[in-house]
């Protein structure tokens, strides 16, 4: 996922509440994997896969995204949401190895369904998570019906949202992928919902990244931060063998570029250069009418159809979400309105 | 590095103006002035302040963003009076702001400006606007007080109104198109709001030639003007009590 840029990062921990009345580009389909992975039937017996409603359907992404944008809307925060578009063709060979382990995991997890080996049944399902075009559909739905504007975007999500923040369409970035950073965008978020949320034993902060700041304490250039990704290795290409983020960052400060570097060390060039370069530069993206990302009217009487008639919301789940709603001004009832809910 | 000379009534105004909203406020100083945006814990109310470094005495300042908390300006300010000069100093990183009024030097130790953070301002087209004597604004917002919390303004192509209707009493005042600086209208209008937030501001803008005042129906209202002799430029908002559809 994307190019590991965390030893080169530098980071400040934030709070939700510092992005209240801002717009938020969040990727949604990172964001719907943390939702399908989570929110999973791990009882005893169980298949270990998303929580499903009374007639099979998978509802754990729809409960994983209400529950997100009330709680993000509640701070006065205006979500956006991205949704992947057509992976670039220099993707293929790494989505190809993706396609390959997830089919690999998909038979092992079969056998341990057949045998009862259930500890295995729940850590397999993990991998054979797919977030189908059925459940990305769904997931808009609801959005329109909360109010909550979403974007397709041409190539990669965080691409088409570095592109929108860097136009000014958008005030950060929220996703975990490092690549929002090689695509330019100003400010990104990592791990937004968190706040010293202990996750494996460790302590999660959400964190800000000044993607300026950042090229200044590493005294290199968007470009060289770039070129030096290339060489760690990204989704397109495996990178320059035996570099990682410390020695990359002393040879690129050194030689400049990732020509300059391979002919100094004598390193094989990586394949299809400009090409990678390109795409993280000039990232294909959709245009985006400014005015359409703001926040529409909830449609209260939708909600409850779509989820609690339709899917068996519970009551509390329900009563949640719209005192939330309401905590955010977004249910036009009698009361305090406030800035944000127009 | 940031070395300024302020005559006291304008940094008391913009203390002020700010006072209405929040408790603490981010300062944001360049070459070209002073700017500063806040809204309260609620999100109800915004005001966007700027002040032109020319309207200062004296103005040396490198970029500089310092967290301050305003009952600390107010009561050093509240040392001397209008025509007294107070100076501020200060240089990020090493240490406190530094205030002299008169014969007092009074440090203050800034907030960490990087945890306030300045709202966006909210897009809105306002369908409907009244540019109006600042003195009639709050002389109206002042009647309406006395019967209710909630002032309701409407609007149409010749008149706007400002009412509030009590339990048993009600206020109105009217002002037709011709007793108003200026009146566009789209379409009719009216949208309630609380006056615990609008009466204080009145004090600011109570004695100025003209404040235009812009809302539309259920939507929120912006206020805008200026401080006397140009010194200012302020934006207010304020979101509406909304009725239930």
């Amino acid at each position: 996922m994307g190019c590991n840029l965390k030893d080169l990062a530098t980071s400040e921990d934030c709070e939700l509440s510092d992005f209240s009345g801002k717009k938020v580009g969040i990727d949604a389909f990172l964001t719907a994997f943390q939702f399908l992975t989570t929110m999973r039937d791990r009882s005893t017996n169980g298949d270990g896969m998303p929580l499903r409603d009374n007639s099979g359907r998978y509802v754990a992404h729809l409960m994983g995204f209400l529950q997100r944008t009330c709680s993000l809307l509640k701070e006065g925060i205006i979500p956006v949401y991205i949704f992947d578009g057509k992976p670039p063709e220099l993707k293929s060979h790494e989505l190809e190895i993706r396609r390959s382990r997830r089919m690999e995991s998909e038979e092992a997890y079969k056998h341990a369904l057949e045998i009862g080996d259930y500890k295995e049944v729940h850590k397999l399902a993990a991998r054979i998570m797919h977030y189908s075009p059925e459940m990305v559909q769904e997931t808009k739905d609801m959005l329109d019906l909360l109010g909550v504007p979403w974007i397709d975007a041409k190539a990669e999500g965080e691409g088409q949202a570095a592109v929108m923040a860097k136009l000014g369409q958008l005030d950060v970035v929220a996703t975990q992928d490092w690549d929002a950073l090689l695509y330019g965008t100003p400010i990104l978020v990592r791990n937004i919902m968190s706040h010293g949320t202990k996750k494996y034993g460790r302590v999660i902060k959400s964190q800000k990244i000044n993607l300026e700041e950042m090229l200044a304490n590493l005294a290199i250039s968007q470009e060289q931060l770039v070129d030096l990704a290339i060489m760690i290795g990204t989704d397109f290409h495996p990178g320059v063998k035996g570099i990682g983020p410390k020695t990359g960052l002393k040879l690129i400060r050194e030689y400049g570029t990732v020509e300059a570097v391979c002919e100094a060390k004598g390193k094989e060039l990586p394949e299809r250069l400009d090409e990678i370069r390109e795409i993280f530069h000039n990232h294909p993206a959709n245009q985006v009418d400014s005015s359409a990302i703001k926040l529409a009217d909830v449609n209260r009487e939708g909600l409850v159809k779509f989820l609690q008639e339709d899917r068996q919301f519970s009551q509390r789940r329900m009563d949640s979400a719209f005192a939330d709603l309401k905590a955010a001004g977004r249910l036009r009832e009698s009361g305090q309105s406030t800035l944000f809910s127009f | 590095m940031l070395n300024i000379t302020t005559r006291q009534e304008l940094l008391s105004r913009i203390v002020d103006t700010l006072g209405i909203v929040v408790e603490d406020a981010r300062f944001d100083f360049d070459e070209n002035g002073l700017s500063v945006r806040v809204v309260d814990p609620s999100h109800v109310a915004m005001v966007k302040l700027d002040v032109d470094s020319a309207v200062f005495d004296s103005w040396e300042v490198e970029e500089t963003k310092i967290g301050l908390e305003l009952k600390k300006l107010k009561e050093t300010l509240g040392l001397g009076s209008a025509g007294d000069l107070l100076t501020m100093e200060y240089k990020p990183g090493v240490g406190d702001f530094h205030m002299n009024m008169r014969k007092a030097k009074r440090d203050v130790r800034p907030l960490d400006s990087s945890t306030i953070n300045p709202p966006n301002l909210p897009d809105l087209t306002m369908p409907c606007s009244v540019t109006i004597g600042g003195a009639q604004f709050a002389e109206a917002l002042r009647a309406a007080q006395l019967v209710g919390d909630l002032v309701t303004l409407s609007i149409d192509q010749d008149r706007f109104i400002v009412n509030v209707k009590g339990n048993a009493d009600s206020v109105t005042v009217p002002f037709d198109k011709e007793e108003l600086q200026d009146l566009k209208c789209e379409s009719p209008a009216l949208s309630q709001y609380s006056l615990t937030y609008l009466v204080p501001l009145s004090k600011i803008f109570g004695s100025l030639e003209s404040v235009t005042v812009s809302f539309g129906e259920n939507f929120p209202l912006s206020m805008d003007f200026e401080f006397p002799n140009d010194e200012g430029t302020v934006k207010y908002f304020l979101a509406p009590r909304v009725e239930s559809d």
